[in-house]
């Protein structure tokens, strides 16, 4: 198969994906709003379907580009929701809450909407983009990214649980605050971990490419103040007067701070990451 | 780091208590994030007078003042990491022992004081052993108390540390940060093969050996590659390598980074018909001669020359129609400026000038950051300690034996609710227990 053929096929099944990921949003919505037990457990099976056509998806583009594909905003961003959806997923399989797609879903379909809107060429990378710490710096941050965008859904909940405690049916179809906040702390736990990951390894590979293991690059520098704030989160969590409300909106926060990081300082501030211009010269 | 309050302190063990506590750690991560916006939207590390041109008086004093230029080597920001590096030093230095004693202790008989304590269920018979290696533990330990026999396991001890290694670990890498900052240099290095000379403030010298750029197909690159040679005082080479995007050539604690190209011709430059001066000019030098009189500017260069919808641009980055776009300065004034083919003469006034033998030239990058080893240590402490503080949380189960019956009770101070998750799930197929 060609590569053009091949990015057709890729085209093809990120498209499905999308379509399945809007069907279960949608399915996720009629759960929570009507009480339909049936539409959560068809939003769940479509999910599942979608993550496993976008897998193939990437798998595809895998191939045809020969090299692993994380290296432009298409790419992240396709790879940033199958992360989210990844993280669901196997949040939802170990805590059993189907309510968590009516708001987790929704983020995921907005990240898949703005790859939707990326350039799909595949181009060869540029010299610096040729390591291995590309894979391991940017797949960390896929599952990192993921675990925060489920964080941020589960806190959103949270919100609206704290805010609506005395309706019946905001108690009847969320679970306990508790329990929101225990979701969002292991997903954030988990986020934070591969975070940690993602600013490690790319200092690693800075050293490597840019001379200087950090910096103070918009890109990391935002990487760092998304780390700071999921670190006070962990911290408030154990401290009187921070758990509950508080540290969900620092949940939430950090979550901005994340797409921030991803889209906001590729298209708002000058970067090395944005692979624009190094040096005066033809770079 | 810690949250606790002691009855009535005297003011210096307040302060103390202050500077160690996690309210201040957090309190100065926070500000540390916040401040560090602002070099992200001011542009960084430009002269003085960039602000003054850009900025209207007021923005330009605050500026000034605060070093808002410079954010990251500002004195307020070293200080603040200062600051952030005495906190966790401190509360390491304080939590270390308390968090060992947790460790080594075999806590044996349920405390209901204790955190993270909860009692599992209670059953008139079990066996024992079955229930501890379905629970994930290893065969129990006995107790005698005055109430009965209690047998228990402890798992995950280290857990305890993991906080402790992510804070030192964050200590560490600081530190590193800052000693790179004072003891590292950096300094560049350019030109074509051929080209030899020292290496700024080290007693090495460098030479480029050869240069070259790999093209694809599509003309983009695919690498640019130096060879280089160095040199000890005594002209001993004690180097031969190459260097290449992502891989730097390293040598007696120094890394020489591939980090950029440009083009360079030979100029001739004439008075009156005679030589004045023939050199290397490079893209981006301007070359000042005869007393200030005359000066050219190396402004850009295109390979494969076309004019182009009114501008002078390349098709391709091959040498195919070499020209040389100059600015050319005469008594000080701009006085020309124009395209030239390689060969070709450039005449004013008394002076000309030609260029010819078009060449890329190798723009390199020589660091050397004594922080680096740290830094590593520092991060790979780091992810170890998260790891370790969030998925080897110290659990413990108890089986308490006695008149009134068997009872199980658990114990995680952090993970509670999973632990008894983890529980009921491990424990349902139990025959004895359920």
């Amino acid at each position: 198969m060609g590569v053009d053929q091949s990015l057709q096929l890729e085209i093809t099944l990120f498209n499905l994906s999308i379509a399945l990921y809007l069907l279960s949003m949608v399915l996720y919505l009629v759960f929570f709003i009507a009480k339909k037990e049936r539409a959560g457990d068809f939003g769940s099976y479509l999910i599942k379907g979608g993550f496993m056509l976008h897998t193939v998806a990437l798998g595809v583009r895998w191939v045809a580009a020969g090299r692993v594909p994380l290296s432009n905003q298409y790419e992240f961003a396709t790879a940033f929701a199958w992360g989210i959806v990844l993280c669901f997923i196997i949040f939802e399989i170990k805590f059993s809450y189907k309510a968590m797609g009516t708001f987790v879903t929704p983020i995921a379909f907005l990240i898949m909407g703005y790859a939707a809107m990326q350039s799909k060429d595949i181009r060869p990378l540029m010299p610096a983009l040729q390591s291995n710490w590309l894979s391991i710096h940017v797949g960390t941050a896929v599952i990192s990214y993921g675990a925060f965008g489920v964080a941020a859904g589960v806190s959103l909940m949270y919100l609206l649980r704290n805010q609506f405690s005395n309706s019946p049916f905001v108690k009847k179809h969320l679970p306990d605050l508790s329990t929101l906040d225990l979701i969002s702390y292991r997903a954030i736990a988990l986020g934070f971990f591969f975070l940690t990951l993602v600013i490690v390894t790319g200092a690693i590979w800075a050293e490597q490419a840019w001379a200087r293991y950090w910096s103070w690059d918009p890109k990391e520098t935002w990487s760092l103040i998304t780390w700071i704030i999921y670190a006070v989160y962990l911290h408030a969590r154990i401290m009187r007067g921070w758990q509950g409300k508080k540290t969900a909106l620092f949940s939430v926060i950090g979550f901005i701070c994340v797409l921030f990081t991803y889209i906001g300082v590729n298209t708002l501030l000058p970067s090395i990451h944005s692979y624009a211009l190094l040096l005066p010269f033809e770079w | 780091m810690r949250d606790e309050k002691q009855p009535q302190p005297s003011k210096m063990k307040r302060v103390y208590q202050g500077i160690h506590s996690m309210k201040f750690g957090m309190v100065l991560l926070l500000i540390i994030g916040v401040l560090s916006i602002i070099g992200t939207i001011l542009p960084q590390d430009r002269p003085l007078s960039f602000y003054e041109e850009e900025y209207n008086a007021l923005i330009y004093g605050i500026i000034e003042t605060f070093q808002l230029h410079s954010v990251y080597q500002s004195w307020w920001f070293i200080a603040l990491m200062l600051l952030l590096s005495v906190n966790l030093l401190l509360c390491s230095i304080i939590r270390l022992p308390k968090l060992l004693k947790k460790m080594k202790q075999e806590p044996s008989a349920p405390d209901p004081k204790e955190k993270g304590l909860f009692f599992f269920d209670a059953k008139k018979e079990i066996n024992r052993e079955a229930v501890f290696k379905k629970a994930g533990f290893s065969a129990p330990k006995k107790h005698s108390t005055g109430e009965g026999e209690v047998y228990y396991r402890r798992k995950h001890a280290v857990g305890h540390l993991g906080s402790w290694f992510t804070h030192i670990g964050l200590l560490v890498i600081i530190v590193s940060y800052l000693v790179g900052q004072i003891a590292g240099f950096e300094t560049f290095f350019y030109g074509v093969p051929g080209v030899s000379g020292s290496i700024e403030d080290t007693p090495y010298q460098l030479s480029i050996e050869d240069f070259t750029i790999d093209y694809r197909e599509d003309n983009s690159v695919e690498q640019y590659t130096s060879n280089l040679r160095v040199y000890d005082e005594d002209n001993t080479m004690i180097k031969e390598g190459i260097s290449s995007v992502n891989d730097p050539l390293r040598v007696e604690g120094l890394s020489i980074y591939q980090n950029g190209t440009g083009w360079a011709t030979e100029m001739h430059l004439f008075k009156e018909d005679e030589p004045l001066r023939s050199l290397t000019l490079y893209q981006g030098e301007i070359h000042v001669d005869d007393d200030q009189r005359i000066a050219i500017q190396f402004y850009d260069f295109y390979p494969d020359y076309v004019f182009h919808q009114g501008m002078p641009a390349t098709r391709s980055p091959y040498p195919n129609n070499p020209h040389l776009l100059y600015v050319l300065f005469y008594e000080g004034l701009r006085a020309d400026m124009n395209v030239v083919a390689m060969g070709e003469e450039v005449v004013f006034q008394e002076y000309a000038f030609r260029v010819e033998d078009p060449r890329q030239f190798t723009y390199l990058q020589i660091v050397r950051d004594p922080g680096i080893p740290g830094a590593l240590l520092g991060g790979v402490l780091l992810i170890v300690g998260i790891f370790t503080a969030f998925y080897l949380y110290p659990k413990t189960l108890i089986v308490r034996e006695g008149p009134k019956g068997i009872e199980l009770w658990a114990r995680a101070p952090r993970g509670e609710k999973l632990f008894h998750s983890n529980l009921t799930s491990r424990l349902k197929e139990e025959s004895n227990w359920e």
